[in-house]
Order: C-alpha cells, then sequence, then structure tokens
C-alpha cells in the first residue's frame, strides 16, 4: 500500500512540469501588459519599461520559463506577485481557508442531504417522494451555479432581509454560498447513492439477511448502505473537481476571497505569478484528492486493497 | 465495522475543520454583532468605523501602486509635504515651502511630528520618500522632475532639491497621496515587507492586514494635528455591487463606496442612510484613432460626434448620476472653463459632413471596447445611432489587458475609454494624452493627434508659472480641442458613497480615497 | 411457433430496441420535446422572434414582462423574449460544437491509444491526464484570455477540457473488444486498421458516447454561460444566456426579471438534456434489457 501511494506522488511530477510549462505558454501568448496593468492607464511608457524589465518580462521565453523552473524545483520559490510584491505561496495560503471553508462545508451538507435522500428513494422506489426526489435532483444538477446564488440572493437578502449576501466569516454568511455551491453535489450523490442502493438491495445476501428476520431498517441501513458506499465516495470525490469551478462563481457572487476569485483576478490583471502558482497547487490538490479517494477505498474494501501494488 | 467507522471518522473529522474555519478565515463575531444592531438607533459600537469599498488594497506602499483602494488606506497613514485647501491652492501640510528660483524647492519641515513608530519626521525622512520616489517606476508620475543628484538634507528640518525643468504643475503633484513621508528607519528595516506594514505621521496607524477581508486602522496617539474621532476603523473589500449596497442597508457598514448607478436612488431614498457625491477627476469619452483613416479627417469625426446624442447616452447609461462632459478632463480639475461647447445632436449635419468628406453613403467602422458594462454600453448605442446616418459600427468587446494592448498599439479605429486624472491639475492629463511626443511606444497618446496647436498651448500650460496665463492656455486648448475632436467625450463620473444616518463629518474626495480622522457618529 | 416467435423477435433492432425503450420513460420524452423545441427556436428564431433582438427601445427600457414584451425588456429596452429565442442558436452552437470538437479529438487519441496499446497508448493517455489535471475551468479562461474571447474561442475552449473523457470511452470500448476473434478474423483478412476500427470498433462505443455527448452539450452551454458571465466570454449585444445573466445581475434588486428569463432558459436546456442523456444511458444499458 505505502508503495503504491509513493509510486502516484512520483507519478505527478512529470505531470506537473507539463502542466506549468502549458500555462506558462498560454500566459506568454496571452495579449496584454502586466507592467502596465500594475501601473495603469496613466503611466508613462519608460515607467512601464522600466517596470517591464525590473520584473524581467522582456527577456526570451525560454530564459523566463528555465528562471521560473530553477526557482520552483531548487528554492521551492514560486516567484512573487506583481501587483502586491507578496510572495506567491503567501498570498495562495490567504485564499485558501475561505475556498477549503466553501467547499467543505458544501460538501457536507451534500453528503448529509444527499445520503439520506438517496436512500429514501432507493427504498421506495417509484413512490410519490422517488419521482420527486428524481426530478428535484435533476433539476439541482441543471441549474448554473451564478444563476441559483443570485436568485438566493434576491431571496433572503434582499427581499427577506434574513440572510447577508457576502462574505464568510460567521456561519450565517456561510449559509447562501454553501447551498449553492452544494445544489448540484447534492444532486449528484443522491441519484449516486439512489443507484449504488438499488443494486445492493437486489442482491441475493440481502435476501437472506432479510430471511433471515432482520428490520428493514437495519437492512437499508447497515448491510445495503455499508457497501453502497465505495461509489458514494468516488462521487464525492469527483464533485471535489467540479466544485472548483463552482467554487469560482460563488466567491464572485458572494465576495469571498478565495482561490478560484484569486485566480480568475490574476488571470485578469495578467498578474503571471499568481496565475502559475495557483494553477500548480490546484493540479496537486486534485491529484491529493484523488489519492485520498483511493486510499478511503483500500479501507472500505480489501478487494481493491489487493488490487494497489 | 471498522470501514463504516472510518468513514464516519473522516466525515466527523471534516465537519470539526470546516466549523472551526481551518484556521485563518477571520473570527469575527464582533464586527457581525455590531452590524445587526447597528441598523437600529443607539448605535452599540462607537468606536468602530465600518468602512467597505470596491476592490482590497493591492499594498500599503505608494512606492508599489498608486491605485485607488490601496491610496485610501495608505492616505490615511501616510501624510504629504503640502496640501490643497478649499479653493485649490496649495498651502503647507507637513513643511512649508519655498522656492529658490524657477526649479528648487525648499521645504521646512513642522518640528515635533511623529511617525507611528514613535521616531520624529525629520529632513532627513523627506529626502529618502523624494530619492525613493525618484526610484520607483510607479511614482515616476509624481516625481520624473526631480533630479535626484540635487537632493539636499540642509538641516534636520529643511530639505532642498531642484528640478530638471521648471514646472508649475509640479507642487500640485505634491499634494497627492502617493506623495506622502514614509519613515526612513521603518522601511530600511522592514525591507520586503514593509508594504504589509506601512508607517506614517497621519492620524490612523496600521494596525492588521488580513487580505481579501480587512484591513484594520487605529487613531494615532501622537498625532501633530487634530486626532482623529473614531478610535477603529475596519476596511472590507466587497466587489459585488449589489453586494455593497446590502451591507450599508442591513447596517453592516457605515460608509460604502462606489455606490453601484442601479443603487444610488434607493440609497438616496432610504431615510435611515445618507448619500454623499462628488464629481470626480474621470471622464468616458470614445476616442478615435487620427492617424488612420477614416478618422484622419477631422470633418469624418466631427460627423460621428454630431451622429451621437452624447448627454442622451450618458442619461440613458448613467441615469442622470453623471454629468455630460464637454473638456477632455473633468470639470472639477483646475482651470476648467464653462464655457466651453460639445458638438451638439445633430444627424442632418452628420451626414451633410460625411458627404462632404468623400462618404456619402457611410462606411463600415469598429468600435473597440473593454468588457465593463458602461463601457459597452456606449457602444451598443452608438452602433444604433450611426447607423441613422449610414455608418456600420462593429463592436469588438476584448478583454481589459488585450483592450489597452491594441489601443495602444494603434490598432483600433476607434475606442470607448476612460481617463482619470491623478491630480487636480490638468498637465498631466492632458500633455500626456494630446501631446504629440506622446504618440507611440505605449506613450498615452492613444488618439495619435499631431497638432503643433495643441502642442503649443500645452507647453505653454506646463511652463508658464502665471496662473492666469496658465488659464488662458488650457482655456484656448479645450476650445479647440472641442474643434479637433479626437475624443468624443460622453460624461465625467461622480462619485457616490453610502452613508449610515448617523455618520458625520465625512469629507468627500473626487480621486475617492477619502480620510477618516474628520469622522464621527451622531 | 418457436421459428415466428425468434423471427420476430429479430425485427427489432438495436437501435428500434432502443428507441422502444426510451419511448417508454416519460421523462427522457419530455426532454427530447424540449430539445426539438429549443433546435426549432433556433433554426427558425428569425420567424419567431417578435422583435429584432438588436432593436433598442431606450424609453422602454426596464420594463417588467407585459403583453408586448412577455419577457419584459432590458436595458436598452430590447425584449428579452426576443434575445432568448436568438439565444438558443447561440447555446445550441457553442454546445455542438465544442462536443463536436472534443469527440473527433478525443475519439481518434482513444482509438488510438486503445488500438496500438503499449507505448503509443501510455503517452497518450498521460498527455489526457494532464489536460484533466487542469481544472477545466481554468484552462477556459486561460484559453479564451490567450486567444480572445469570441464564440470560436469559447468553443475551443470548452471542448479541449472534455477530450479525455471521449479518450477513455473510446479506448475503453476498444479494450474491451480488440482481443475479440472477430476482429482477429479482420485482421487476418488483411482489413487496414483504420477499418477495423471505424467499422467494427467505433459502432460499439457509439452507446456511451452518445450519452456522454448528451450531457457533454450540457456542459459546453454551461460552461460558456459561466465564462461570459465572469466576463471573459461572448460580450453584448450578441444574445448568449450567460451574459444576459451577467449584466442582469447589476440589476437583480430592481429588474430581477432580467435574471430569471435567461437563467430559466440555461436550467431548462441543461435539464432537457440531462434527462435525455439519462433516458439514453438506462435504454442503452445491456443490463436492463429483459
Amino acid at each position: 500500500m505505502f508503495k503504491y501511494i509513493i509510486k502516484r506522488l512520483l507519478m505527478l511530477i512529470p505531470i506537473l512540469l507539463v502542466v506549468t510549462f502549458v500555462i506558462f505558454t498560454l500566459l506568454y501568448i496571452t495579449p496584454g501588459d502586466p507592467a502596465k496593468m500594475i501601473l495603469g492607464q496613466t503611466a508613462t511608457e519608460e515607467a512601464v519599461a522600466e517596470l517591464r524589465a525590473e520584473l524581467g518580462l522582456d527577456q526570451p521565453f525560454l530564459i523566463q520559463y528555465l528562471n521560473y523552473m530553477k526557482d520552483l524545483i531548487f528554492h521551492f520559490d514560486i516567484g512573487t506577485s506583481y501587483t502586491t510584491g507578496q510572495p506567491v505561496i503567501d498570498e495562495i495560503m490567504n485564499c485558501l481557508p475561505a475556498t477549503l471553508k466553501l467547499a467543505l462545508s458544501s460538501i457536507l451538507i451534500a453528503v448529509v442531504v444527499g445520503v439520506p435522500i438517496g436512500v429514501i428513494s432507493a427504498v421506495k422506489q417509484y413512490s410519490i417522494f422517488d419521482n420527486i426526489v428524481m426530478v428535484l435532483g435533476l433539476a439541482g444538477i441543471s441549474m448554473p451555479v451564478f444563476w441559483l446564488g443570485l436568485l438566493l440572493i434576491i431571496l433572503f437578502s434582499v427581499r427577506l432581509g434574513i440572510l447577508p449576501a457576502s462574505g464568510y466569516s460567521t456561519w450565517q454568511q456561510m449559509i447562501l454560498p454553501a447551498v449553492t455551491l452544494s445544489a448540484q453535489s447534492i444532486a449528484v450523490v443522491a441519484r449516486m447513492t439512489r443507484s449504488s442502493m438499488l443494486e445492493e438491495i437486489r442482491k441475493d445476501y440481502i435476501r437472506t439477511v432479510r430471511m433471515k428476520g432482520q428490520t428493514e431498517m437495519r437492512i437499508t441501513i447497515f448491510h445495503g448502505l455499508r457497501n453502497a458506499l465505495i461509489p458514494i465516495v468516488t462521487v464525492i470525490g469527483t464533485q471535489f473537481g467540479s466544485l472548483l469551478g463552482g467554487a469560482v462563481m460563488c466567491e464572485t457572487i458572494f465576495s469571498i476571497p478565495g482561490i478560484g476569485r484569486l485566480m480568475v483576478d490574476s488571470i485578469k490583471t495578467r498578474n503571471f505569478p499568481i496565475v502559475q502558482g495557483g494553477v500548480l497547487f490546484i493540479a496537486i490538490g486534485f491529484a491529493l484528492v484523488n489519492l485520498l479517494v483511493d486510499i478511503i477505498y483500500a479501507f472500505l474494501d480489501p478487494k481493491i486493497k489487493a488490487q494497489y501494488k | 465495522m471498522t470501514k463504516r467507522f472510518a468513514a464516519l471518522f473522516l466525515a466527523a473529522a471534516m465537519a470539526v475543520c470546516t466549523l472551526t474555519g481551518c484556521g485563518g478565515g477571520g473570527n469575527d463575531s464582533e464586527t457581525s454583532g455590531a452590524s445587526e444592531t447597528a441598523a437600529v438607533s443607539g448605535r452599540e459600537d462607537k468606536d468602530t468605523l465600518n468602512v467597505v469599498m470596491a476592490s482590497d488594497a493591492a499594498s500599503m506602499d505608494a512606492a508599489d501602486t498608486i491605485d485607488v483602494y490601496s491610496q485610501m488606506v495608505y492616505g490615511n497613514i501616510l501624510e504629504t509635504l503640502v496640501k490643497l485647501d478649499e479653493n485649490g491652492e496649495v498651502v503647507p501640510n507637513l513643511a512649508e515651502y519655498e522656492m529658490l528660483d524657477d526649479v528648487t524647492y525648499q521645504f521646512k519641515i513642522k518640528e515635533g511630528v511623529k511617525f507611528h513608530n514613535g521616531e520624529e519626521l525629520k529632513a532627513s525622512d523627506v529626502a529618502f520618500t523624494i530619492q525613493r520616489g525618484c526610484e520607483s517606476p510607479v511614482l515616476n508620475y509624481l516625481y520624473s522632475e526631480v533630479d535626484p543628484a540635487t537632493i539636499e538634507v540642509v538641516d534636520d528640518y529643511t530639505v532642498k532639491f531642484s528640478l530638471k525643468n521648471p514646472s508649475a504643475p509640479f507642487l500640485v503633484n505634491m499634494t497627492c497621496n502617493p506623495a506622502g513621508i514614509v519613515s526612513e528607519k521603518a522601511v530600511t528595516e522592514a525591507g520586503d515587507s514593509y508594504n504589509m506594514n506601512p508607517v506614517g505621521t497621519g492620524p490612523y496607524k496600521f494596525v492588521s492586514w488580513q487580505q481579501g477581508t480587512e484591513i484594520r486602522l487605529e487613531a494615532f496617539e501622537d498625532y501633530h494635528g487634530e486626532p482623529a474621532k473614531i478610535k477603529n476603523v475596519v476596511i472590507r473589500p466587497i466587489p459585488e455591487g449589489a453586494n455593497r449596497t446590502i451591507e450599508l442597508e442591513s447596517g453592516g457598514a457605515d460608509i460604502v463606496c462606489d455606490i453601484p448607478t442601479t443603487d444610488i436612488s434607493r440609497v438616496e431614498a432610504d431615510a435611515n442612510l445618507q448619500l454623499e457625491s462628488i464629481v470626480s477627476y474621470a471622464t468616458t469619452f470614445l476616442g478615435f484613432n487620427c492617424e488612420a483613416e477614416p478618422f484622419d479627417d477631422v470633418r469624418v469625426r466631427q460627423a460621428v460626434c454630431y451622429a451621437l446624442d452624447y448627454a442622451g447616452i450618458t442619461q440613458s447609461i448613467m441615469q442622470g448620476y453623471a454629468e455630460p462632459a464637454t473638456t477632455p478632463v473633468s470639470s472639477e480639475l483646475l482651470f476648467h472653463d464653462e464655457t466651453v461647447e460639445h458638438i451638439p445632436y445633430d444627424p442632418e449635419k452628420a451626414k451633410e459632413l460625411l458627404a462632404e468628406a468623400g462618404y456619402p453613403d457611410g462606411f463600415e467602422m469598429t468600435i473597440t471596447c473593454d468588457e465593463r458594462k458602461e463601457r459597452n454600453d456606449i457602444a451598443v448605442i452608438a452602433q444604433s445611432q450611426l447607423a441613422e446616418v449610414g455608418i456600420t459600427v462593429n463592436i469588438e468587446p476584448l478583454e481589459w489587458a488585450a483592450f489597452l494592448d491594441k489601443v495602444y498599439a494603434g490598432e483600433t479605429q476607434s475606442y470607448v475609454l476612460g481617463w482619470s486624472s491623478a491630480v487636480p491639475d490638468p498637465d498631466m492629463v492632458c500633455y500626456s494624452c494630446f501631446h504629440s511626443s506622446m504618440i507611440g511606444n505605449g506613450n498615452n497618446n492613444v488618439s495619435r493627434i499631431n497638432d503643433p496647436k495643441i502642442d503649443e498651448l500645452l507647453d505653454k500650460g506646463r511652463t508658464s508659472f502665471d496662473t492666469a496665463t496658465r488659464e488662458e492656455a488650457y482655456s484656448e486648448f479645450y476650445h479647440y480641442l472641442a474643434e479637433v475632436v479626437p475624443w468624443d467625450m460622453m460624461w465625467v463620473d461622480s462619485k457616490y458613497v453610502g452613508l449610515a444616518g448617523d455618520v458625520e463629518g465625512f469629507v468627500m474626495d473626487p480621486m475617492g480615497s477619502y480620510r477618516f480622522a474628520t469622522v464621527s457618529f451622531q | 411457433m418457436n421459428q415466428k416467435k425468434q423471427n420476430k423477435e429479430k425485427k427489432y433492432s438495436f437501435w428500434g430496441d432502443t428507441w422502444k425503450r426510451l419511448k417508454r420513460n416519460r421523462l427522457a420524452m419530455f426532454g427530447l420535446f424540449i430539445i426539438g423545441l429549443l433546435v426549432f427556436c433556433a433554426i427558425f428564431a428569425d420567424l419567431i422572434a417578435p422583435y429584432d433582438y438588436a432593436t433598442q427601445d431606450l424609453m422602454n427600457a426596464y420594463q417588467g414582462p407585459s403583453l408586448q414584451h412577455w419577457f419584459g425588456t432590458d436595458e436598452f429596452g430590447r425584449d428579452i423574449l426576443s434575445r432568448v429565442i436568438y439565444g438558443t442558436r447561440i447555446s445550441l452552437q457553442i454546445g455542438f460544437i465544442a462536443v463536436g470538437i472534443s469527440l473527433i479529438f478525443g475519439g481518434f487519441l482513444g482509438a488510438v491509444a486503445g488500438y496500438y496499446g503499449g507505448k503509443l497508448d501510455n503517452f497518450i493517455m498521460r498527455v489526457m491526464d494532464i489536460i484533466m489535471s487542469i481544472p477545466s475551468i481554468l484552462l477556459a479562461i486561460s484559453i479564451v484570455a490567450a486567444l480572445g474571447s469570441s464564440m470560436t474561442n469559447l468553443m475551443i475552449a470548452t471542448g479541449i477540457s472534455y477530450i479525455p473523457s471521449y479518450a477513455r470511452i473510446v479506448r475503453a470500448s476498444i479494450l474491451g473488444i480488440k482481443d475479440q476473434e472477430f476482429i482477429e478474423a479482420a485482421k487476418a483478412v488483411g482489413t487496414s486498421d483504420w477499418t477495423i476500427i471505424i467499422r467494427h470498433i467505433l459502432p460499439n462505443c457509439l452507446a456511451p458516447i452518445i450519452v456522454q455527448a448528451t450531457l457533454g452539450v450540457a456542459f459546453a452551454i454551461l460552461t460558456a454561460a459561466g465564462l461570459s458571465f465572469i466576463g471573459l466570454g461572448i460580450a453584448p449585444p450578441t444574445p448568449e444566456w450567460g451574459s444576459m445573466l451577467s449584466t442582469g445581475r447589476n440589476y437583480i434588486r430592481d429588474y430581477w426579471h432580467m435574471t430569471l428569463f435567461p437563467g430559466l432558459a440555461i436550467a431548462l436546456t441543461i435539464f432537457a438534456l440531462n434527462v435525455l442523456g439519462d433516458g439514453l444511458r438506462d435504454a442503452l444499458d445491456p443490463k436492463l434489457r429483459g
């Protein structure tokens, strides 16, 4: 198992190398001058040229790339932000808690709400509850995050005035963003739970347990759910990935200073070091989450564990 | 069993992590507590002023950035040598000044002024600040004329230096926030981390900055002038316009900058809130590329001006919350001339001019704009109005950075742009935008107009020290510009700030960097 | 007797059978109907839209829903209903072309990887991994920022991020049947690799690809709308739903009809596509066939 983990971590390296190169190239060919963005429209050209030289932007592509990689590999230095002069790593770390808070709370909501709904749907298949849930679930996946967020703000902040529309420090402030972001995940988790439960319930061993005289409740939760956990965990893992896209929208609408917004803003202001550092960070994060999910699999199912060599 | 426990344990861990905030994120239950009650009369916490602005500051160091949000913060922390009084005259602030000859300035600093770190303000700090300004590309626009070799510390409280050329606007430039005096000791000791720990002589001192979340300031007890009335200031960024207004209405903020146009009437009508406004130093316009066809012909430019109803466009987009503009720079700058007239809306005259210029059937053109709604809107309405005189418009929306690139490279035919003056003196904008020496190479004459008469008037405005001469020069310049129209002016932006009902003493600033020392609660 | 029954069963081809099963799924048929309606709107927009999508009427701006303007007007007095109708054209175009791009490139790469195996397979799948590790939204934003925001670039940006999914599907299908006898037979007879891939293998992956494609169109439309929303997509006056939402955002407090209708359009389209995709998945699922 341990060897497997190490192997996975090592495989990260070539992937990250290529990712940095791709992003670096993309940024290089992007029109727009970071120096001008920093100094603003009104700056004189000599000032802009000076700043450009200071930031090393006037050097040829390969030199810039090699310098960046050199700092990255030998000093673990991913540069400093063009606008604030702060180390990129600090800026990212500043934004991380907000995004994590948002992501985790929405996954929590998704699981806490989605799993029970899925279970009940499965048990009462084809009932009215099931049908309503299926349709709502589909609606949940279909709603664009940014639209849902706006609608919730209109309803709860503007019309009813009971929930704040921005910020992320207090739990009241987190309600709207977390719910908005979780909408899609709830739907996916509920449906996944439902379908894996349905599969489990049909299996022979459930029949055996039932004949043995166990109560329905116990069968459902104890036996059915337990084995349905694996696909559920998969879904949670993959949801984490698509959460980032939704997080960008949520952070924009609800004024949460998270990584998503940092990335979008940095791309707009051509703050290259942050974009590169951010993508690197996120790619690593993704890979780690996937690894974590695989490890949880191993915990949950010894058959899978045996496959990890 | 173990599997289930593992899964449950992980879930619980995540839950605990989330609810305790995973480190950071701010535990500002204080602020939110205050926000619930502040809307109701009887403010609980009279010691804290909650301010909201549209974006986070980029840095606390003027040498890094002059963006308006950073300025708002460091403008309260630093002080300048001189300041402008109500009449727009330069008067002493931290120092008295004297001109020894037409390029040499001598400043005598007030004694006993303390920095936030306890040190006394000395001439060496001023010399250091000016030297630093000369070396910073960001502050180039203020200090470019200063000859660093001539900076001299005459004694503990006197400093003098010379400019390379006489510059009438120089002193006015020195009244701007970024020219604030810094502590040599603080800067040299902090090194790279200075921009997160500024030290100045101003009425507020810097306490903390949680990026993206809040900046905290505290009143400086040893301030040399009238101390700040409210002890604590908390400044927060909220980029979404509608959310800023909601924050004001719910009592979460006492001062909200940049109220969006759509919410202005709402704040005005609200009995619990106050609305303050001021005409700013920024203008918005449709610019032409005077070097390329068809806008190299002044008649074509004039035709477009006649075809566009600039006042109607302004009214439609800004809903009456911005004044139509007649001059290229804001009416709030020095030497404004009220008698300048904008080309009126006259589509018939437009068609006449077009025929005269050789385009009786109109032509096709492109308007390039960036993604901002208001700029876009101008292009969209222009498209519709120009179609009436036979001109087909293609709108090319670009992302801001790409947009700037293209405009500066002279690759656009016409573009929707805004220009803000960083100083109250018109020279900075006018010279860099219209003087022929500023064409190309990334310089700011994006309309690429090359006109000796313009050059002459601008040179006169820059080099004469006599106010009357300058006034005359700029007046003539504005009238002339209204004829040759390298820019079709649209409006002068105004700034709108929403205040809680019990806020007093707030002073508006045309550049949007507000000072809080005079603010108090009723 | 048995012969007759067998003959009758043979009449139902694979696709006919699928269609029959799909028809039974009412929700999926509803989805199909909606998609049909949208395609109809897209093609005949000029005929059904009451107004032109760009006609301004500044005197009547910000109107709520009324008899003359069923969905109200926007900030320029343009009719929102017409803009939503024309918007179907844009969204569907983006959706289909983006999916087309991912399908062709992804399918090709997956086919090559699966069929030839070995180092080529490894290399291609690693490249797919890399594309997948850059979050699609960031990739899309970067591409649009680099190439400029236009409809074409939007399609490219959304198309690229979905390539790995199709590659995987095609590759998996190929791996599934690569070693079967009839392939061996075809090879023995001397059929070229390409013919084998196209004639024999691809038809077998069609099922999962179709499902994926339906969902892919939904994803592309959503991504494009999202990009427009944050200002990097198609900017006004083109009536793209996402950018309509983005401008409506400024007016949510007073004129929320400007946000409601484009949002509904997006949600309905995505809903229909998802439901159809699910229905297709169920209809094509061998496990559920008798």
